[in-house]
């Protein structure tokens, strides 16, 4: 047994790890090779299919369980570039395989915040991107994928075969089973460029002016919030489009220089340090009001250039807390949610705001809808940080909202139900019977 | 030399095998010939090198050979020569598994060990070395390990075989001298592996991929011994000079 965490380091598990050789694999045999599985006095065996555990809560720790991890099985099957499509196994991190598909003219048309996932974790969370509203979420572009369950079946899953498990599996946060491989589609890109734009404003009616202003235009838009000071609506709204130039000499992806050596004994992401930071970011932004070009991975995954960058948060880890509210209540919802977070003094450096569009996923459990979401990381001060998060839960219930899956570590099983309710029972039939997580546990009983 | 045209495998399935052939891909290398003992891996490791070369076209070649069997040894490397002398021979099988607890217990598994981590590359190499020497070029890099610098309760067993690469690598450097052949010894830390794929904090971990970039810079410039991270030379000379009445208490 090891202890294994989040990423957002809240709290371990103890579980058994595993990982398969070869995609041609038996779950069942794998399952049954750990000798600590076999004295298991008959119980039957619990297992979470593991990627790059980025989840930031509990979606991806099993306590007692085995983690079935996904991280040998990186290697690339075949690649189509008329066809536009890419197979792969489901351990391949998505920046091992841009950068395979960037200098060949091709970008994943979806990827989250970080780079770091697996193709299986991005199906399993159905991550999203600066540019929902054009290209919807990750499982908008898968086209297949194979699925291993713990019976020994192996699904071919894809919207014509096996409907009902592709469907379940995005989104799905592991529970259906095992992916060992996937084919995607792709979308061509002029090159490793962005052209981008970094915009001040003051608050929310500004940003959603820039939003309607910016869709049209910009395939991806997402701003960054100051959630401290004043009311808490000021930010910088950034957006941008694939450029067709190469990458200037100079600036040559290295690896990484930066990391967090290890956990500080106190969280650094204080009230004081916190101001300085928002005040100096936003002031130096707005120095630079001014169209320039950036290098595709320093704009979408910025955080990737500081290994390890959890850490800061210090030994308590952090909570990610990130909603959806749909349009008609998201501004007020949106603000009130603001004023909560400047008034407790509790802010996080990332607050992330962002409109979705109205793109559906596949996926039964997918988190993106039509309206606004926000996402921000809170330094984990035990039952302060509760009680704030019971106050946001109480706004994000009434206007109509829900929690990404991804990030929660702690919503009551009752907004989740509110939020995913209309689509649980369906879910829960492709379930893995041998399956479960913490989060599962904790939201759907087992 | 910019690159190595043309190279063969022993081993090829292995994560660092792996993550080599395609550092050496991207350093322009265009004719591989993989060996291994199961099939079916052989042809996904192929897989995963013509994907990665697209659009342009490899040549490699997939023999199956029983590593452990000095005649099947031999029958492979005539075959793999049979296109051509390669420019660089790794050999790369070998294993960390099963842990050093069944070793002690299993005296069939600790033969079956030893016999693959120390005996089989011995052979590989043997059998390699008078095609390079008759042309008198060519790279052979050997997958060592720096847990061969000393023995550690831990894993002796693994180490000692580690150890006996040492040795033999420093003996064909020697035989090699003047002939212009290289020998080198790879000494990776602790990589991401199948074993360490099972231990959620295993320490300080290097990533194959980055093992492979250092390993590739490192044969092309011919350094004999490749110590991965680098730093570690220094770290194992001091872990090699240490008193035993002193490592002995450690429990590392």
């Amino acid at each position: 047994m090891t202890a294994c965490y989040s990423w957002g380091r809240l709290k371990p598990v103890e579980a058994l790890l595993c990982a398969p050789l070869s995609r041609k694999f038996s779950l069942t045999a794998l399952l049954k090779s750990r000798p600590e599985n076999n004295s298991a006095h008959g119980k039957s065996v619990r297992y979470l299919p593991r990627g790059h555990a980025r989840s930031y809560g509990d979606a991806c720790l099993l306590e007692g369980g085995t983690l079935v991890s996904s991280l040998l099985l990186d290697r690339l099957i075949a690649f189509d570039p008329q066809g536009k499509t890419i197979t792969c196994e489901s351990g391949v991190l998505l920046r091992d395989l841009q950068r395979f598909l960037v200098p060949r003219g091709f970008m994943l048309p979806v990827t989250p915040g970080t780079e770091l996932i697996t193709v299986g974790g991005a199906i399993a969370a159905d991550v999203h991107c600066k540019n929902h509203h054009r290209y919807g979420t990750f499982g908008c572009h898968v086209l297949s994928f194979t699925l291993h369950r713990s019976d020994g079946e192996i699904l071919e899953c894809s919207p014509g075969k096996n409907c009902g498990y592709f469907k379940a599996t995005i989104g799905g946060m592991g529970l259906t089973g095992f992916i060992s491989e996937a084919t995607l589609s792709l979308k061509p890109v002029p090159g490793p460029m962005i052209g981008a734009e970094n915009i001040a404003f003051e608050n929310l009616e500004e940003f959603f002016a820039l939003t309607k202003e910016s869709t049209a235009d910009f395939e991806h838009t997402v701003s960054w919030t100051d959630c401290v000071s004043g009311n808490g609506q000021r930010g910088i709204f950034m957006r941008g489009n694939h450029a067709p130039l190469p990458e200037p000499e100079s600036k040559k992806s290295k690896s990484l220089p930066l990391a967090v050596p290890l956990t500080p004994p106190l969280s650094l992401v204080n009230g004081l340090s916190l101001r300085a930071f928002n005040l100096m970011y936003y002031a130096a932004q707005k120095r630079h009001r001014r169209a320039f070009n950036v290098h595709y991975e320093k704009f979408f995954y910025p955080l990737d250039g500081v290994a390890h960058w959890n850490r800061i948060y210090g030994p308590a880890g952090f909570y990610q807390y990130q909603y959806v509210i749909p349009p008609a209540a998201a501004r007020e919802a949106t603000a009130a949610i603001q004023q909560e977070i400047s008034h407790s003094g509790q802010g996080s450096f990332l607050g992330v705001l962002k409109t979705f569009g109205s793109i559906k996923s596949p996926g039964l459990l997918s988190f993106p809808m039509e309206g606004v979401t926000y996402a921000l990381d809170f330094p984990n001060r035990g039952a302060d940080t509760e009680k704030l998060f019971a106050r946001l839960d109480a706004i994000v219930g009434e206007a109509g909202g829900r929690l990404y899956l991804a990030k929660d570590a702690r919503q009551p099983r009752k907004l989740f139900e509110q939020g995913y309710g209309s689509v649980l029972d369906e879910f829960l039939k492709y379930v893995d019977p041998r399956c479960s997580s913490e989060l599962s546990r904790r939201l759907m009983g087992s | 030399m910019s690159s190595f045209n043309r190279i063969v495998i022993f081993g090829a399935t292995s994560v660092i095998a792996q993550h080599i052939a395609r550092e050496l891909l991207t350093q322009g290398t265009r004719s591989f010939v993989l060996i291994g003992r199961n099939q079916e891996k052989l042809t996904e490791v192929k897989a995963d090198l013509v994907t990665r070369a697209v659009p342009e076209h490899i040549d490699c070649e997939c023999l199956i050979c029983d590593l452990l069997d000095p005649r099947a040894v031999k029958e492979v490397t005539t075959a793999a020569l049979a296109c051509g002398v390669p420019d660089l021979c790794l050999i790369a099988q070998g294993s960390s598994l099963p842990e050093t607890a069944v070793l002690q217990s299993d005296l069939k598994a600790l033969h079956d060990n030893l016999t693959l981590n120390a005996i089989s590359p011995a052979l590989c190499a043997e059998a390699m070395l008078p095609a390079l020497m008759q042309r008198k070029s060519g790279t052979l890099a050997i997958i060592g390990s720096m847990a061969g610098d000393r023995g550690r309760a831990s894993n002796y067993p693994y180490g000692a075989a580690k150890a006996c690469l040492d040795t033999y690598a420093q003996g064909l450097r020697h035989r090699c001298y003047h002939t212009g052949v290289k020998i080198c010894l790879i000494k990776p830390g602790r990589v991401r592996s199948p074993l360490t794929a099972v231990l959620e904090h295993p320490g300080p971990l290097a990533e194959p991929s980055e093992v492979a970039r250092t390993v590739v810079k490192d044969l092309l410039r011919v350094r004999s011994v490749i110590y991965v991270p680098s730093l570690w030379r220094y770290i194992m000379f001091a872990v090699r000079l240490m008193p035993g009445f002193i490592f002995n208490r450690l429990s590392v």
